[in-house]
């Protein structure tokens, strides 16, 4: 792979990791704020989880992010607010600093 | 499942997919690190949230915390000065002894001389402030004169600097200028306007920044420029968890490359200078 190709492929996983935090933050914000739409919302960030990214490379992060997901959704069920929470704000943090990361590659 | 069972079943916050991110936060946490937490609530709040001395020192032995700042929450008790949910607070530190450094909490719409005579003649260690839920600016002038008279008592004020929030670094600055002694804590980092903060306050030693709730991603913009022996790490339980709160500093400051020795000032040292 050239750097040419290199750089093409970090700004790819930039943009998808970029449009999953966006999904997550709003549906964070939205649960935050009990809006009616924030199942919606969490619908459009599992959507945005369920298939692989860019060159396959962050598949480890997208593993953790469905496991962390899979049981906020569940705790969301019970109304259990702190084991949701906990969870989405890791998710969250996970990708943000993914993003970091990438970009310095 | 009762709230207050959910509530206390803090395993829930280590376990499953959390499992290995605890594990990866312990293994970061240097050797005796004493954590101290410089963020948390007792009592209740008008949205419904919750949180009793116990459940906080559940909490706190689960997560190796040994000391924790707490003040009251938005208490729908607190139809005046915040008098009944202070009195909270400080039983707290009563039955607690040596757990907890209990803040008084004021809204300076209301008639407070009254209130901050009594809680500083009780000892409380220091003032609590939150702009959004009392509907306030910090330079409202009745704020001015309550940072005055913390600055004058050598009482730590600690302001929500976060989620909700507008205006704080120009709102701030005049009165972190012309009260060089007032020692101020930043609630949430003031994640809203965290660079400019860190470049503004960087001259003021007075002022620290306070991790709570702050994604990692802005804590990762503080500790890449600003000083990190004037970060204290915070949880805001019941709002934000020791497990996750913790995560994003350790993540944050291990993405910005900040040195073990730092990570301890930050976890329990650096606030630990103005509450030994």
């Amino acid at each position: 792979m050239s750097p040419k190709d290199g750089r093409a492929m970090a700004s790819a996983r930039t943009a998808h990791l970029l449009g999953i935090a966006a999904n997550l933050n709003m549906a964070t914000i939205s649960l935050w704020g009990q809006s009616p739409r924030a199942a919606a919302i969490l619908g459009m960030f599992e959507a945005s989880i369920r298939w692989e990214g860019p060159g396959g490379s962050d598949e480890d992060l997208l593993e953790r992010l469905r496991n962390l997901f899979e049981e906020a959704k569940k705790y969301h069920a019970r109304e259990d607010f702190p084991a949701m929470m906990a969870r989405l704000r890791v998710a969250y943090d996970l990708v943000s600093i993914r993003i970091i990361e990438v970009s310095g590659e | 499942m009762t709230e207050t069972e959910k509530q206390h079943d803090i395993s829930t916050l280590t376990s499953g997919a959390m499992a290995p991110i605890w594990e990866w936060v312990e293994e970061r946490i240097p050797p005796d690190t004493g954590i101290f937490d410089a963020h948390a609530h007792i009592g209740e709040d008008l949205d419904g949230r919750t949180m009793t001395a116990d459940g906080m020192r559940e909490r706190m032995k689960a997560a190796h915390v040994k000391k924790s700042i707490v003040f009251a929450l938005n208490d729908p008790n607190a139809l005046e000065v915040f008098s009944g949910p202070n009195d909270v607070v400080w039983r707290a530190h009563e039955e607690h002894p040596g757990f907890f450094v209990p803040f008084f909490r004021l809204n300076p719409h209301k008639e407070y001389e009254r209130e901050f005579e009594r809680c500083v003649e009780r000892g409380f260690s220091g003032l609590k402030l939150h702009p959004v839920s009392q509907k306030f600016e910090l330079d409202d002038e009745r704020a001015v004169r309550l940072f005055e008279m913390a600055a004058k008592a050598d009482l730590p004020v600690i302001i929500h600097a976060g989620f909700g929030m507008n205006r704080i670094v120009e709102a701030l600055l005049p009165t972190i200028e012309g009260n060089p002694e007032l020692r101020l804590i930043l609630g949430h980092a003031a994640f809203v306007e965290i660079l400019q903060a860190a470049r503004v306050f960087a001259d003021h030693p007075n002022v620290i920044f306070e991790t709570s709730v702050a994604r990692a991603a802005e804590l990762y913009e503080l500790f890449a420029s600003f000083d990190p022996s004037r970060i204290c790490f915070g949880s805001d339980i019941p709002y934000g968890d020791l497990p996750s709160t913790l995560y994003a500093t350790l993540a944050a400051a291990e993405a910005a490359g900040i040195e073990k020795e730092h990570l301890r000032g930050i976890l329990s040292e650096n606030i630990r200078r103005w509450f030994p």
